[in-house]
């Protein structure tokens, strides 16, 4: 019997991801004891090596490896946004890493690996391998968010974050499980034909299994009622791997929720429009009142991620149609803001300590003039103010929600956006209007913490002004999925 | 042949549900852990029972072998083999948890009511047809990104568990 021929190409830009990190962890074994191995700029060589792949293979079409791993446009989307975002964290981190004394290899190892498994959850179209992608990326987080292991408040993250994070996969699992029942396939064009012409048992079966993945994912995405491990990991974790959680796990969770919900259910729309609509209407209004209440910058931004995943819900309600292409430009722009957000205050440690309360900030302004204008348009745009990405993305989100004739998830979102701009513009009035106290106990800003903070703050801007490009690329990547 | 291979399911089937019951209702952790070795072996020999070895096999290999030695290991590291006592204040918790379990067992019943049971159709549960499917073009991709997996789960148990440089 000949071996089957499988073509690797389009999983390339993984391989690549996957054998830097196997090279970081070799590089980590052959030096000295104590030291650390140059392990940003292997990641940063292996990011740009795959960001390469991932044009290439979209100049090439895409193609797939054995009609799991499909790179096709929506994927080759989210290959590039994860990407980047992995370029940004690895630029953010050798700073911080150094500030806080947790520097080494294995550090950007469990990054890479975590990246892949990112890659590989926008890109299966088969749920077992969908769900070994998911943990991939998981396991490595795991790890990543208990790094800071003095402290305990991350050995609480690196707990929480797995016993949350192993619960909501067994949800997944077991909606996985009674989707096969329910139509004989794990491919996800397979279960949506099957779905098509249901008898009355395997609806009732593949309902339940709708649910279950609903919670599945709402867990990965933080949405209420789900988000109760939100706040404590994001604030516990290294701050440079709450900005790869925020930007990078949000994208691929999302990514991965619009394909399975777009191309296997479908038929099932009229069932888990209105629960994802109900979470998508909790999230916005408890995520938002939950920043309102705290005093901590880490916990804000997480309640504000929380509510985040709130509008970006109310627009998968509308997702068979115009609903995609919106969260698709709106995850760019989120990323963009969450890494420059977290990134600025990762960038500010010094021997172990980062700015995390208001009178942290005060007086930012006229420290750190560079940084608290960049932190302002991150600020800015998160409220959705006009002429930032952030108010872009808001806006083709709400629309796709009317259009679909959820009209009213559209005005909770705005409410709700007016609400946020207390809690985020208070900090932006620290920055500027207040003396700063005491000494300047922060880190002049590393140049490659300044230049990811920069790339991240020119995205914000340039999708707010000239949205076009991103938005032509966001809209053929979701008429693929269809 | 068939009414012997019918008993002998009833009897495992009936071991494994018992046994699994055991394990709940322990409050002893070491008993509950052999229970749920009963458990696995008996729903190994179910797997048997339908023609396919290989997932027999695995069930012993991975689950009571394996597991169930992790289970065993951390058992005796935390030195549990007095019975846990039962938590008073948790009385409300654990009225709203019947009441919930005994409404999910009633939704579960008027599902399995409602189904008309389909005789199942036979397929080659066989270890050989488990492996053309296990390493076709298909699971290629799984297949390696479980290595990716495991390589990741060791990675940062070491970096977890290891003493500080």
């Amino acid at each position: 019997m000949t071996p089957p021929v499988v073509d690797v190409l389009p999983a390339i830009p993984a391989l690549i991801l996957a054998v830097t990190g196997l090279a970081v962890l070799l590089a980590q074994a052959f030096t000295p004891r104590g030291q650390a191995a140059p392990g940003a700029p292997f990641s940063l060589a292996g990011l740009l090596a795959a960001l390469v792949a991932v044009y290439l293979l979209a100049a090439r079409g895409g193609g797939d490896l054995g009609g799991t791993y499909v790179v096709d446009a929506f994927s080759l989307y989210f290959h590039a946004l994860i990407i980047g975002v992995g370029l940004v964290v690895v630029l953010l981190s050798p700073s911080y890493l150094r500030a806080t004394g947790i520097d080494r290899g294995e550090y950007y190892t469990l990054v890479l690996f975590s990246l892949v498994g990112m890659l590989g959850l926008v890109s299966c179209r088969e749920l077992v391998s969908l769900f070994v992608s998911l943990e991939v990326m998981s396991v490595a987080l795991y790890a990543l968010a208990g790094l800071h292991r003095a402290r305990p408040e991350s050995q609480e993250a690196a707990l929480k974050y797995f016993i949350t994070g192993a619960f909501s996969s067994g949800f997944l699992l077991y909606g996985i499980a009674l989707l096969y029942g329910a139509s004989g396939s794990t491919s996800l064009v397979a279960v949506g034909a099957a779905l098509r012409t249901p008898g009355p048992a395997t609806a009732a079966l593949a309902t339940m299994g709708t649910g279950l993945l609903l919670v599945g994912f709402g867990f990965k995405v933080a949405s209420v009622p789900f988000h109760m491990w939100a706040p404590d990991v994001y604030e516990g974790a290294p701050t440079t791997i709450t900005a790869l959680m925020s930007a990078g796990v949000k994208a691929a969770a999302f990514g991965a929720l619009l394909r399975v919900f777009g191309q296997a259910l479908p038929a099932l729309a009229a069932s888990w429009q209105p629960a994802v609509a109900a979470l998508a209407v909790v999230t916005m209004v408890v995520g938002n009142l939950g920043a309102l209440a705290q005093s901590n910058l880490k916990r804000m931004l997480a309640y504000s991620s929380v509510a985040h995943a709130g509008y970006l819900l109310a627009a998968v309600v509308a997702a068979p149609g115009i609903g995609v292409e919106a969260v698709l430009f709106y995850l760019v722009a989120y990323a963009a803001v969450n890494l420059g957000g977290f990134g600025a205050l990762a960038a500010l440690a010094r021997q172990g300590r980062e700015p995390l309360s208001l009178d942290d900030v005060a007086g930012l302004a006229s420290r750190r003039p560079a940084l608290a204008a960049a932190l302002a348009v991150y600020l800015i745009s998160l409220t959705g103010v006009p002429v930032s990405a952030g108010f872009v993305g808001k806006f083709f989100l709400f629309r796709a929600a009317v259009n679909a004739g959820w009209t009213s998830l559209a005005v909770i979102g705005v409410l709700m956006s007016v609400v946020s701009a207390y809690y985020y513009l208070r900090v932006v009035v620290a920055m500027y209007m207040r003396e700063p106290l005491g000494e300047d106990a922060w880190a002049p800003v590393p140049p490659s913490a300044g230049l990811a903070l920069g790339l991240s703050a020119a995205v914000v801007l340039a999708l707010g002004v000239h949205p076009e490009p991103v938005l032509t690329w966001a809209r053929l990547a979701a008429r693929s999925l269809l | 042949m068939e009414l012997f291979e019918a008993i002998l399911f009833y009897v495992f089937a009936g071991l494994s549900l018992l046994s699994a019951v055991v394990m709940v209702a322990q409050r002893n952790p070491l008993y509950s852990a052999f229970a749920l070795l009963v458990t696995i072996c008996s729903l190994s020999a179910i797997f048997g029972l339908l023609g396919s070895p290989f997932i027999a096999a695995l069930q012993i290999v991975v689950y009571a072998g394996a597991i169930m030695v992790l289970f065993l290991f951390v058992l005796m590291l935390l030195r549990v083999g007095r019975e846990e006592p039962e938590p008073g204040r948790q009385r409300v918790l654990k009225t709203v948890a019947i009441g919930l379990g005994a409404l999910l067992l009633a939704q579960l019943g008027a599902v399995i009511a409602g189904i008309r049971p389909q005789v199942a159709r036979g397929f080659d549960a066989s270890t050989r047809s488990m492996a053309r499917v296990l390493f076709s073009p298909q699971y290629v991709y799984v297949f390696e990104a479980t290595s990716i997996l495991i390589v990741g789960a060791l990675v940062g148990a070491v970096v977890l568990a290891r003493k500080e440089p």
